[in-house]
């Protein structure tokens, strides 16, 4: 028999979201830089990958107004990074940043500096976004088109590596000439650590799979199921070849949540009343408004849902939420289909939603969710996963200590860090390229 | 206490590189400033001696004060056509706020500075930088504002235009302002976790900025906290008559070169300060000084002629102390009070003169009363350096 296929773990720290249960009595600080030494030391004492950190640069609004339910308030994701360097050695330092909202070369000195600072550790996962919302918050405003966010992107990227290769015995001068990125200068740092930094990339549209096959060395996505993700999985993979590419070159890495119990009843248990913290009544109502796109607040969260067609007129309510876009583009269709199931099991406004929001991807025993994710794997849905725990800081505790050495025994995750740098960790060590050739200035 | 303001005085080091002095690079050539364990030594060096601050440079001097000419480019310093190799004397430049970040969980002390220019970056980014550089460091965080004039800067951001070289203070100021308001976007308590409604914060406690200048907007409110400190501290070195207005208007800490001119500028300062509205204890002044030290005299002279030798300064009107750590207190203790409350010193070469500043120079000024024989432990730099904590301008009466 062959050897497993090797899986690969990273940690989100919880995000800014409902997922993320600050009524637990264990819930701490999302802010205080020890809760982030917590978690990134548990992951790194458990051998991941890399510790992640996601990027919202505008606060939620709802109706109008700011939202106040969730979890609300993080720092600047590559300074805790930098600081998180100082009290980890090995594991991964990674940050999503939009190519919108930065500059080129601004960023590719910072992410520069945390892999000097670092020793080679640093990693980003490159979004790109359009949403006049956030840019409010910029010099710029909303000033990129949804269909040209990939072209700031590509060119973002080629101009960022051009920095990071820019330094050599003759200088450091660097010109990028695009219609996204027009740059030029000279770049301040010695070759990086890793040469050029570990980059993930998170977009699912077929320009996000298209440009992560062409530079991504990782991919952060949503297909957390065995079906969809095989079907991802062999899409992108496919993809690689024609930049010759080799398929363990491109790492596919789902964002899941868990719950763990002593046995998979009382998981399951766990699971519901977890579920029940991250819904409440408010939250449930809020969910609705965001389908419905109406002031829905005169309903009961215990009652019955709604008579009334959402609202297909007015502006969304719930803005910088992708959660909401999504739902709004079938928002007639799904409500019915929502009243329906609702009618057929009885449900109140909370219960519905409860049920047909993220339930959460692993439930188990510890013995249950190492196969689950084992199996995950070993089918090509994926090679591993960035698992987001619900409690900040110790929601990762349990899985360290209670599923990894699971998935040791079976041979199919690290017992220690091979190499000193998260290229290394991932596996996704190469050859540098010569700097691509510069894409024809746009008309 | 009779006169707070020099007997305690405050000493303060800039970090540039690997020394203030062209020479410095070549003394030590090579590429320790991009490995955290130089900039940890360093720090250990100046904790070691309970220096109130230290500043961490964004490139060379001449990048720094804005008096570079377009040939010498951001992020390292011009080619030395006199040296053998076109690479010899270049120093890496690592990203000065991340650097500080770094080194904020491994130091307890001393407060953390690192430069920042305003023409080529966000409000909204150097403001959750900094807040959660004072995060990290519980409120050990500041801003040394770098307002470049030189022309060549809008090519580090392109396709976006940056103001004309006549208006980058003006444009300097508003993002100053939108960085203060974002500071202040979060009152101190708009984290409640109010399970009884459900809440995790509590909206009437948390402020839209709204700020709209002629250069940039700013919607906010930050995505960050408010910083331990409230406001860190924001610092304006003063070169002339416009970065003299912006201290004077935002600045809690201004750096005037010592020298001849050094009390005259500070009464002018405090005079803008006054016609600005603002007390004159909000704005701290400290002398800048270039430094060569040695145990002896001559030691100290001949270092400073070996480094003049390999390499001449780029300014010969900044003013630099040669001497040994006894005179140098002296020489302090003469020039403060009159409105300036210590010096930030800019060691000719970190690895040689910043020990004898933490070993020598911090003992001789506690040996003449001018520092805290013990040193002064404070909750904040704000507190070390006599600021009180600043009242929020969004929040309402105390609730």
């Amino acid at each position: 028999m062959s050897a497993p296929r090797q899986i690969h773990l990273a940690a989100h720290f919880p995000g800014v979201n409902n997922t993320t249960v600050w009524s637990d009595p264990a819930a701490g600080s999302h802010i205080d830089f020890s809760s982030f030494e917590q978690l990134a030391r548990t992951a790194e004492r458990a051998k991941f990958d890399f510790f992640f950190l996601a990027e919202g640069l505008r606060m939620r609004e709802h109706a109008g107004r700011l939202h106040e339910l969730d979890v609300a308030g993080r720092p600047d994701s590559l300074a805790i990074l930098a600081s998180l360097a100082a009290v980890t050695a090995r594991i991964g330092l990674m940050a999503t940043i939009t190519t919108t909202y930065h500059e080129p070369y601004e960023l590719a000195r910072q992410l520069g500096t945390l892999d000097h600072l670092s020793d080679g550790r640093a990693g980003w996962n490159l979004v790109t976004s359009s949403d006049p919302f956030t840019g409010a918050n910029f010099r710029r405003g909303g000033y990129l088109p949804y269909d040209r966010r990939y072209e700031r992107g590509e060119q973002f990227v080629e101009s960022v590596q051009l920095l990071w290769d820019a330094w050599s015995e003759r200088g450091s001068r660097f010109e990028y000439d695009g219609s996204q990125v027009r740059i030029a200068g000279e770049f301040p740092l010695p070759p990086l650590p890793q040469g050029r930094p570990a980059m993930i990339q998170a977009g699912d549209s077929d320009a996000g799979r298209e440009f992560a096959a062409r530079h991504a060395d990782g991919i952060f996505t949503r297909h957390g199921r065995v079906q969809d993700g095989v079907r991802f999985y062999a899409d992108v993979k496919g993809r690689l070849e024609r930049y010759g590419r080799q398929p363990h070159e491109l790492v596919i890495l789902p964002g899941t949540t868990f719950i763990l119990g002593d046995t998979d009843a009382q998981a399951h248990e766990l699971a519901l009343e977890v579920r029940r913290a991250q819904v409440s009544g408010p939250h449930a109502i809020m969910f609705l408004e965001q389908l419905w796109n109406r002031d829905l607040s005169s309903y009961d969260p215990d009652g019955p849902l709604p008579e009334v067609d959402p609202d297909l007129t007015a502006q969304v309510r719930a803005e910088g939420s992708a959660q909401a876009r999504m739902l709004q583009r079938e928002a007639v269709e799904t409500a019915a289909r929502w009243r329906a199931r609702a009618e057929a099991g009885n449900l109140s406004i909370r219960e519905l939603v409860i049920e047909m929001t993220g339930r959460q991807s692993f439930i188990g025993s510890p013995q249950t969710v190492a196969e689950a994710i084992d199996a995950h794997v070993q089918a090509g849905a994926c090679d591993g996963f960035i698992l987001i725990p619900h409690v900040t800081p110790g929601g990762l505790d349990r899985f360290a200590d209670e599923v990894v050495p699971l998935l040791q025994e079976r041979g199919a995750f690290r017992t220690d860090y091979e190499g000193p740098t998260l290229r290394d960790h991932l596996g996704v060590t190469r050859p540098l390229q010569p700097p691509r050739p510069q894409p024809a200035r746009a008309s | 206490m009779t006169d707070p303001s020099w007997r305690q005085l405050t000493l303060a080091v800039s970090l540039s590189g690997v020394g203030s002095h062209p020479a410095a690079g070549r003394a030590v050539g090579s590429l320790a400033p991009a490995t955290w364990r130089h900039w940890t030594s360093v720090i250990a060096e100046a904790e070691r001696g309970g220096l109130e601050l230290v500043t961490l440079a964004d490139g060379p001097p001449e990048r720094a004060s804005g008096r570079a000419t377009d040939g010498q480019l951001n992020g390292h310093r011009p080619p030395d056509p006199a040296a053998g190799s076109r690479d010899a004397g270049r120093l890496p430049w690592l990203d000065p706020a991340l650097v500080a970040c770094r080194v904020a969980p491994v130091s307890v002390a001393v407060g953390l500075l690192p430069e920042i220019p305003t023409v080529t970056t966000e409000p909204f980014l150097v403001s959750t930088q900094l807040a959660t550089l004072d995060h990290v460091s519980d409120g050990r965080a500041g801003w040394s504002v770098i307002v470049s004039e030189r022309e060549s800067d809008g090519k580090y951001v392109g396709p976006r235009s940056v103001p004309p070289v006549a208006d980058r203070f003006t444009e300097a100021a508003e993002h100053i302002e939108s960085v203060r308001r974002l500071w202040d976007s979060w009152e101190d308590d708009a984290e409640i976790r109010d399970a009884g409604t459900n809440r995790f914060v509590d909206r009437e406690r948390l402020h839209h900025i709204d700020f709209e200048g002629h250069w940039l907007s700013v919607k906010g409110p930050s995505i960050t906290p408010r910083p331990p400190q409230g406001q860190p501290i924001v610092a304006v070195t003063i070169e002339g008559e416009r970065s003299l207005r912006l201290a004077a208007a935002q600045a809690d800490l201004a750096f005037v070169a010592a020298g001849p001119a050094l009390h005259g500028t500070t009464r002018r300062l405090a005079e803008a300060v006054a016609a600005a509205g603002r007390a004159p204890e909000q704005v701290v002044v400290l002398a800048d000084l270039g430094v060569v030290l040695s145990d002896d005299d001559g030691g100290a002279a001949d270092r400073a002629a070996q480094l003049d030798g390999s390499a001449p300064r780029d300014d010969a009107g900044d003013p630099a102390f040669v001497g040994t750590p006894a005179a140098l207190a002296q020489h302090m203790i003469e020039q403060a009070g009159d409105g300036v409350q210590g010096f930030r010193l800019h060691p000719a070469v970190i690895g040689d003169d910043l020990p004898l500043i933490a070993r020598r120079v911090i003992p001789e000024l506690q040996a003449r009363g001018a520092r805290h024989p013990d040193g002064v432990r404070a909750p904040s730099l704000r507190a070390r350096l006599g600021l009180g904590h600043p009242t929020n301008r969004y929040a309402a009466s105390p609730r």
